[in-house]
């Protein structure tokens, strides 16, 4: 009952509101017929309009929204790779960490890394050992690209990252 | 594609991530047996192949997060093979202890849901 009272009360004021402007215009127009084109052409601009501004409000936080995750990429890769040396520990921003990590579950669903997996392995490897060198390779790509971005995660995850920038 | 640094560098990094997950990999298989024949000693029964499988598994999960420090190897090695891999394993002679600390470490990931379960009993 609350549930239906609920959805029922937006409906039911929305359409109060729509039938008192549409009234209110009929009336206005009604009062002063030689003026009724103009009336009823203001009202349907107005509407218009109005919808043009909401469009253009959503529109904006939308561009707001993709700049910052347009943000957040450049920041992870200069915070990632500031001059490739200062590598002390610090914690990300948990935002950008999930950026990052986002970012390594997309490098890690390429093609080509399938296929390294399948070269590495060779032929004689089971489907069983293919699964588990894919799920422990996942976790140690993880340990070398978060570390290059927060640093502090041992020396040959320091030095790879160090390496990259000679 | 969009070429970033980030995704640079993962390919450079590549064939050493690849190397280590291999070394991962094979001493979690080698850890996971051990596991196993410990766990047939000291409760003297079969050990079905839902239980190797889940002891497998928690091998793998244990391994997967040491840090790539543990096999003392450096950023530059580039093995060439599958063998290569396994001799440089064979070679690191990883101390006893941290052997001994990684099994304790898989029992306990095999036996913690176990438990629990005992519990609901």
């Amino acid at each position: 009952m609350t549930a239906a009272v609920s959805i029922a009360r937006p409906l039911a004021v929305s359409m109060l509101r729509t039938g008192a402007e549409k009234t209110v215009v009929n009336l206005a127009a009604a009062a002063v017929p030689p003026y009724a084109p103009f009336i009823y052409g203001g009202h349907f601009a107005l509407r218009t309009g109005w919808s043009a501004v909401q469009a253009y409000r959503e529109y904006k936080e939308l561009r707001q929204r993709m700049s910052q995750a347009r943000a957040l990429r450049v920041q992870s890769e200069r915070t990632g790779f500031r001059a490739g040396a200062e590598l002390s520990p610090r914690q990300a921003d948990p935002e950008l960490r999930m950026h990052v990590q986002t970012h390594i579950g997309i490098l890690l669903a390429r093609p080509e890394v399938n296929a390294m997996i399948e070269k590495a392995l060779g032929d004689k490897a089971t489907e069983e050992m293919k699964q588990r060198f894919k799920m422990i390779f996942l976790e140690t790509s993880s340990q070398f690209l978060l570390g290059s971005v927060e640093g502090g995660r041992g020396k040959i995850v320091d030095d790879a990252a160090k390496l990259f920038f000679r | 594609m969009r070429n970033t640094e980030f995704d640079r560098y993962f390919e450079r990094i590549m064939p050493l991530i690849a190397a280590i997950s291999m070394m991962k990999t094979f001493l979690a298989g080698e850890i996971a047996e051990e596991v196993i024949a410990k766990i047939r000693k000291s409760e003297r029964r079969t050990i079905t192949k839902e239980e190797k499988q889940a002891v497998r598994t928690a091998a793998d999960a244990a391994v997967a997060r040491l840090n790539p420090d543990v096999f003392n190897i450096d950023a530059t090695w580039a093995p060439k093979s599958v063998e290569d891999v396994k001799t440089m394993l064979v070679e690191l002679k990883l101390d006893a202890n941290f052997k001994q600390a990684l099994l304790d470490e898989v029992v306990r990931i095999y036996r913690e849901p176990q438990s629990r379960m005992h519990d609901f009993k």
